[in-house]
Order: structure tokens, then C-alpha cells, then sequence
């Protein structure tokens, strides 16, 4: 798969991308593919990292021609392994890594181990812990049975020992990357997590700046991931089990999160969020105030302007949800929305455009929801298509989503003159409502209503649908706050400002 | 504008009424000609009263009726004055009182620093430190996670409720528990409904039938569907239902029992008392329908009945739910 990847002994930007562009379509890969071309003076590189390579079915989009670098790193793939030999491990790098988990127990950013900023640390086995003391050493053996039995409150002993190689696994990947990784004059990630780790090793391993650009929060949508999943176990008993308590093994990965994203906040000189809610929770999860700021989206206006000409005068009957077919963008509760308005307009449909290979399980879930609310021939799953083909059959947008960032498909369908209905996640109410008198000012352009609520979401929806005068305002307020406040052009201003400083 | 028209034309009554008082005939063609007026104003008055009075509070329409009536009539003019009042105030300011969620006041300060909380937090503690928004994250998650560990309509509606939270973990967490128990009804009834497509024999068929209709009912019992989501649950429960007894499940208590609830709630008081009749003339236990045949005597305003039921079985009064009913009713 990597052969045909453009290869380069340098870049002006390195791009720190975990599980998105090119092989995931959806906002934040469409934001970096708009990203990379809008700066087209720019030399850019890309480390893709993904789970499994069998997750990825391809890349979803074409590679500009700036994307003079890529290299993809599949995080739990099997990789190559040392050899397995007794050996004692280095007594002071355990001792470090001991102190190190003392200090997750109260985390002060000012008194985090130096140690743990240096890829040498982890890669040369006389300063630090190397990848083959961390797999089969005594120290590390020690360490992790000493942290099972002092803080593990699930009795199986197997699954603690795997759920801790697994999750610290990927560290030691990533800082053989850090070490070999070509010269950039930027490293720009668009989350914590993974990347964000990898992000902190390159600036503190070779002094250039990190930016940091969240789209939706990364420690909250690993958090939503994580209670969702089935594969971490509980091994409790119904005696051992407290009702109030998660399980020790979501708890344990929700805190490695938390920890990879404190440590990117405090390394990345520039930390931007899509909008002031999100900076806010930036700053109480640990991000230095200071180095905070807000770069809303923005998109390309004139793509979709000429599709508000080629609309049918009368309202679409058709409510179209854009977005993957993840539980995140909670499609059941569009579905069940569909099931009510279908009541009082029968001839109502629900379109869902975007790929449903993310999570086949939860897509077939949906499915069978459409079934059992009788809604399965109003209900088109119709995968991944060209939003500038669904517009213009498209009645109202709908997104019902448990959290977003600042939704670009929003925008799209705004530009487009169609009106939108979303939950209160995420910027969705600045963008529907307004954010300051000004933006207020141009109306509504459409509703907003709680999560997992299909009364509300419905009720909403059929006013717009019903009304032709109320829909005409909510198109007019739309095409005018996309016009006015997020245009690609102030978003790209923003950058360049950014980029150009870092590259000083 | 009826309502205008009905209200000017008591006022033009009562003020006849007056007139009539005041004019030149004899004392008994007066009498007759006020009576006759202030009757007219009174009985248009109190009409409007009775048809403006809220329903949750009518026991008999015809008593109430005579009240407004007596009085009108027994306080001429003023009485007429008071009912005008009272029907602007029915009219404009008096709203069905829908119960409102109540939020509690602060918790005591030890409360909230315990962070060992026992593990067996009830619905109510748990409920206590949701609502409290100045409780630490920490122990609303697991007052949250106590929740969800319980079943039934209370613990589903928390946890609807707590969707609402303006804490994003907190938001999060129960929309993901929530989630949880409406997917696997939501799964089961999905499967069932494909074993019915492809069901070949009309025994296999009811009984399908059957699990279909206590599925969807399923949904609506521990209310994870609710306004027209949870009549459109009641529907296909009913739908079902139907056909399972066409298909010969006709004698099968639990689902007669079932269909008459089914009823209950569509406020079909005939068709549910046929259906719990004949589940009883099938072998439901007594005991089990009694809270239904209650209610079907409390729709029909029925309260001799109503009680009647409930001494039937003086154990009543200590089962959940029910008990604290009888305890009203009973005394």
C-alpha cells in the first residue's frame, strides 16, 4: 500500500494525522484536504496513523500535489518484536517510569519528568526504557504487578497485563518514529492523542513549534468510544462489582487518553479550537491558557452557491443526514425523528449519505431500527455521495450528532441555501442561531434542539418543512452567516499567519 | 368568539334581569320577568364555567354545573359578577398543571465530600446528586452509573433526563446507558420481525406475533419511547397482539391481559375491560388484574367499584407501586 506514497528528504509542514485523511472521509479529513491545497506555496507531509491496515479500505481522496510526503503507520498491526532475552532492565529509567505514574496520580504540568521528553528515553536502552525492556525485562514485569496489585480493582491479572502492553505498545512505535521522521519546519497535529504524542516527541526532540487544531475534543470522543465498547472486560463478580464504579479497564484507557493529551497541550505553542466552548474545555483539560485561540471553519462559498439556482420552488420533502454511520452522530435518533414526522407527512424520506464500513455493527443496528419503527422504505442508506448532488433534493439538513466540533457539513449545506436542523452539541447553536448581536441579527437558520430527543428533533424539522415562509427566512439567515463569518478565506488568513510565524 | 357571543348574551340577561326589577308592571309580572332573565344568565354563565373548569378536577359535570349555577342564581348580580371572574381567570390564566421535574436544594456539605458512597445508592440518593448541579463530576457520574444499574421506568427516565445535563460527561454517559437498554429491545424485535417474514406455519407465526407485541410494549413500559414515539410503540404492541389472537392466541390470558393495558392507554375503556374480562373467563389470576380493573372503574368514575376492588385484596395496599393507590383510596 505504501509504495506509490510521495517520498521527500524535507517538508514545510508536517501533518500529524490520526485516523483521518486520505483514508477516512468525513469533517476533519476534508478540513485537512482543503487545508493542504489552500496553501499550495507550502511543501506539506502527512504520517497517517490507523489501528489495523484492514480497517482501511483505501484512500478517499486525491492526494494534492503540495503532499509531497506521506508515510502510513498502523499503530496495532504486528510488528516486528525484539528478541526475547532475560535481562534486568535499567534500574533508574524504572525508577523514572515509577515516579511517572505517581505523578498521573496528581498531574502538575511543571513537574512532569524531562526524561519523558526526550525520544532517546525510549529509544536507547543505557538512558532509558527501550521497546525490548518494556516487552521483556524484570523491572517492567515487576512494575506492572506491582501497579496491578496496588491500584487494579478488576481480578484478572491476563487481561490487566495485555490491556497494559497493548496501550503502551504504540509509544514506543511512535518515538522510533520521532527519531527517523524527516526534517519539517512545522508539526502541525489535528488531535491529541496519538498523534498529539507523537507531535510533543518531534518538538521537544528537535526544537520546531507544534500546533495543535481540534476539531472535536479528542479525550471526550475517545471517552464516548470507550463506553460504547464491548471488547474491554469487566471480570468482576456481582460481589466485587460496585454499581457506581466504571470498569477499571474503560477508566484505565480513558486516563492513558487524558494523559497523551495533557502532555500534547503542554508541548504545542499553538492550540486552536473551532469555537469558544471547545477552547474552554481545551483549558480545563489541562491546555495553558495563553497558548489557546479560536480559528472557526470555514469553506469554499462559491462551490456551492449556484446549487441555491438549480432548487425546485417547492420544499423537498426529503431530510438529509450527512455523516459517517457512527454511533457518535447518533443516526438512531434520525431515524425515530423520520418515524414521527412520517405521522404527519407520509410521504416524508430520510436520507443518510456517508460510508457505513466505520462500524458495520452499529450500521446494521440502524437498519434494524428502521425496521422495527416501520420506516425501513422511507429510511435510504445511500453511502458516500457528492453533497453538490444531495443538495438540491434536499429539504432541510439534519444533524443529530451526540458531540461535533464546528460541522463543515453545516456550512456546506448553508452555502447551499438549505436550512438545518441540529442538536445542541458542539458550535452547532452559533451556527444556526448566531454567536454576538451581529451574528444574531441575520435569524435563525433553522433550529437546535437537545440530544436524544426525536420529538423535538422532528417537531422542528416539520415546522421547516411545512412552512415555506419560515424555511425562505431560515435559507436567507443561513446563506448569510456562511458568507459573512465562515469563509475559507478568513480561515486561511488565519493560518498563514500561524504557519508563517512558525516557520520563523 | 361563541364564548363572546354566550358571555354578552348573559350580561344582556342579567342586565334585563335588573331592568325588569326597576319597571312599571305589576310586582309579579316583575318577579316573573327578572326570574325568567336572571335565569337565562345564570344557566349560559354556568355552562361556560362547567365546559372551562379544568378536567382533571371534574367528578360530575351536572354537580358542578349546579354549583356555578346556585351561585348565579342565588347572588344575583354579584354571583354573576364572581362567575365572569372566574371564567376569565378558567379562560386565561389557568393551565393544566403538568407535574414539573423537581430540582433539589444543595446537598448537606458531608454529603458531598463522602466520596465512598455506598454501592448500593437508591434511586432517590442517585436522583439527589444529578439533579444537584454543584455536586463534584465524580459523584454524579456515579450516582449515574447506580442508576443504570437498576431497571425500569424511573432508571430509563433519569437517565432520558440526564441527557440534558449540561456536563458533557455526564450527557455523554447517559445517553451511552441509555442506548444500551433501547438496543436490545430494539435487536430482539428486529429479529423477531425477520423470523416473521420468513415464519412458514401459522402456530410459529402467533407466537411471533406474541413476542412482538410484548417487545414493542417492552419500550413503552420502561419508557424509552415517549409522546408520539410511545403511541406509535403502543400501536404496533397492539397490532400484534391482534394478530396473535387471530391466530389463535385468543385464549392466552397473558396476552389478553396485555391487549387490555394496550387499551388502557389508547383510553379505550370498553375494549380493555372486554379483554381483561376474558383474559379472567381464561384463568388470569385475580390478583394480577385487579390495578387494571380499578382503573377501568376509576375511568368510568365508578369509585364504589373502584373501592370494591381494592378490599378485595387487603394485601394490596403493601405492594409497590399500586400500594400507596389503595392507601389513597382506602384510607
Amino acid at each position: 500500500m505504501s509504495h506509490n506514497f510521495p517520498k521527500s528528504d524535507q517538508v514545510d509542514i508536517m501533518l500529524l494525522l490520526e485516523g483521518t485523511f486520505p483514508y477516512v472521509s468525513g469533517g476533519v479529513s476534508s478540513w485537512v484536504n482543503q487545508i493542504i491545497r489552500g496553501f499550495p506555496d507550502y511543501r506539506f507531509g502527512a504520517i497517517f496513523l490507523g489501528s489495523h491496515r484492514d480497517d482501511y479500505s483505501g484512500m478517499k481522496y486525491e492526494l494534492p500535489a503540495n503532499l509531497v510526503h506521506l508515510e502510513a503507520v498502523y499503530l496495532h498491526d504486528p510488528h516486528e518484536k525484539p528478541e526475547i532475552e532475560a535481562h534486568d532492565g535499567n534500574s533508574s529509567a524504572f525508577e523514572v517510569i515509577g515516579r511517572l505514574h505517581d505523578w498521573f496520580m496528581a498531574p502538575d504540568p511543571d513537574r512532569l519528568e524531562n526524561a519523558f521528553k526526550d525520544i532517546n528515553f525510549y529509544l536507547d536502552p543505557a538512558s532509558g526504557v527501550d521497546y525490548r525492556q518494556f516487552l521483556h525485562s524484570r523491572r517492567s514485569w515487576n512494575h506492572i504487578t506491582r501497579m496491578y496489585q496496588e491500584r487494579c480493582s478488576d481480578p484478572s491479572f491476563v487481561d490487566y497485563f495485555w490491556t497494559a502492553r497493548n496501550m503502551h505498545a504504540p509509544i514506543w512505535i511512535l518515538a522510533g518514529i520521532a527519531g527517523r521522521l524527516i526534517p519539517a519546519r512545522v508539526y502541525h497535529t489535528v488531535s491529541t492523542g496519538y498523534a498529539g504524542f507523537l507531535g510533543a516527541l518531534l518538538h521537544y526532540h528537535t526544537g520546531r513549534p507544534l500546533i495543535l487544531s481540534e476539531h472535536g475534543i479528542y479525550t471526550k470522543e475517545r471517552r464516548i468510544d470507550i463506553f460504547n465498547s464491548d471488547w474491554i472486560q469487566d471480570n468482576r463478580n456481582a460481589l466485587q462489582k460496585d454499581p457506581t464504579e466504571i470498569s477499571y479497564f474503560r477508566d484505565l484507557w480513558i486516563r492513558f487518553f487524558e494523559t497523551l493529551g495533557r502532555f500534547c497541550y503542554g508541548s504545542s505553542g499553538t492550540i486552536v479550537s473551532l469555537f469558544e466552548g471547545a477552547r474552554l474545555r481545551q483549558i480545563a483539560d489541562g491546555a495553558p491558557a495563553e497558548h489557546t485561540g479560536v480559528i472557526p471553519n470555514g469553506i469554499d462559498v462559491d462551490r456551492y452557491a449556484p446549487l441555491r439556482q438549480t432548487r425546485p420552488e417547492i420544499i423537498p420533502q426529503v431530510l438529509t443526514l450527512l455523516g459517517r454511520v457512527v454511533p457518535i452522530k447518533d443516526i438512531k435518533n434520525f431515524i425515530r425523528a423520520i418515524r414521527i414526522i412520517a405521522n404527519h407527512l407520509p410521504q416524508v424520506e430520510g436520507w443518510i449519505i456517508g460510508p457505513d464500513d466505520e462500524d458495520p455493527k452499529y450500521a446494521d443496528e440502524c437498519r434494524a431500527l428502521a425496521e422495527s419503527l416501520a420506516v425501513a422504505d422511507r429510511i435510504k442508506f445511500l453511502g458516500f455521495r457528492d453533497p453538490l448532488e444531495i443538495f438540491p433534493q434536499t429539504g432541510v439538513l439534519v444533524l443529530s450528532s451526540i458531540s461535533e466540533g464546528l460541522p463543515l457539513v453545516l456550512l456546506e449545506a448553508f452555502a447551499a441555501g438549505i436550512p438545518a436542523v441540529a442538536t445542541d452539541v458542539g458550535a452547532c447553536r452559533q451556527l444556526i442561531l448566531g454567536h454576538g448581536s451581529e451574528d444574531e441579527a441575520l435569524g435563525a437558520a433553522g433550529g437546535v434542539v437537545g440530544i436524544n430527543n426525536p420529538q423535538a428533533l422532528a417537531e422542528e424539522a416539520l415546522r421547516l418543512l411545512i412552512d415555506p415562509v419560515l424555511w425562505k427566512q431560515a435559507q436567507q439567515a443561513a446563506v448569510s452567516r456562511v458568507e459573512r463569518f465562515y469563509t475559507q478565506q478568513k480561515m486561511f488568513d488565519s493560518y498563514h499567519d500561524l504557519y508563517r510565524k512558525g516557520m520563523l | 368568539m361563541t364564548w363572546l357571543k354566550l358571555i354578552g348574551y348573559s350580561l344582556l340577561g342579567e342586565f334585563s334581569a335588573v331592568l325588569a326589577l326597576l319597571g312599571p308592571q305589576s310586582a309579579s309580572l316583575r318577579l316573573s320577568l327578572f326570574l325568567s332573565a336572571h335565569i337565562l344568565a345564570c344557566v349560559v354563565l354556568a355552562m361556560l364555567m362547567t365546559a372551562a373548569f379544568p378536567k382533571s378536577y371534574v367528578v360530575k359535570r351536572r354537580t358542578i354545573f349546579g354549583f356555578f349555577f346556585g351561585i348565579g342564581f342565588f347572588i344575583p348580580i354579584l354571583g354573576i359578577i364572581g362567575l365572569l371572574m372566574g371564567l376569565f381567570y378558567f379562560r386565561f390564566f389557568l393551565k393544566e398543571g403538568n407535574r414539573t421535574e423537581f430540582s433539589t436544594v444543595s446537598l448537606p456539605p458531608f454529603m458531598t465530600e463522602g466520596s465512598e458512597t455506598g454501592p448500593g445508592m437508591g434511586e432517590g440518593g442517585a436522583w439527589s446528586r444529578l439533579k444537584a448541579s454543584d455536586v463534584p463530576r465524580q459523584l454524579r457520574l456515579k450516582a449515574l452509573l447506580a442508576v443504570s444499574a437498576s431497571s425500569g421506568q424511573n432508571a430509563s427516565r433519569l437517565l432520558q433526563l440526564a441527557t440534558g445535563d449540561s456536563d458533557d460527561e455526564i450527557r455523554l454517559l447517559a445517553f451511552n446507558l441509555y442506548d444500551r437498554r433501547e438496543k436490545v429491545i430494539s435487536n430482539s424485535i428486529s429479529q423477531t420481525l425477520q423470523a416473521l417474514r420468513e415464519a412458514d406455519n401459522p402456530l410459529k407465526r402467533r407466537d411471533l406475533c406474541r413476542v412482538l407485541a410484548f417487545s414493542y410494549w417492552e419500550v413503552v413500559y420502561n419508557d424509552l419511547a415517549r409522546d408520539e414515539l410511545a403511541v406509535f410503540f403502543v400501536r404496533q404492541s397492539l397490532e400484534y397482539a391482534r394478530q396473535a389472537v387471530e391466530l389463535g392466541g385468543g385464549s392466552d390470558p397473558a396476552l389478553l391481559v396485555l391487549m387490555g393495558r394496550l387499551y388502557l392507554k389508547q383510553g379505550d375503556v370498553e375494549r380493555a375491560g372486554e379483554a381483561i374480562r376474558t383474559a379472567l373467563e381464561h384463568g388470569v389470576h385475580r390478583d394480577r388484574v385487579i390495578p387494571y380493573l380499578a382503573e377501568l372503574a376509576y375511568r368510568r368514575r365508578d369509585f364504589e367499584e373502584l373501592k370494591q376492588y381494592f378490599q378485595s385484596d387487603p394485601l394490596l395496599r403493601h405492594k409497590p407501586g399500586i400500594g400507596p393507590v389503595v392507601q389513597f383510596w382506602m384510607g
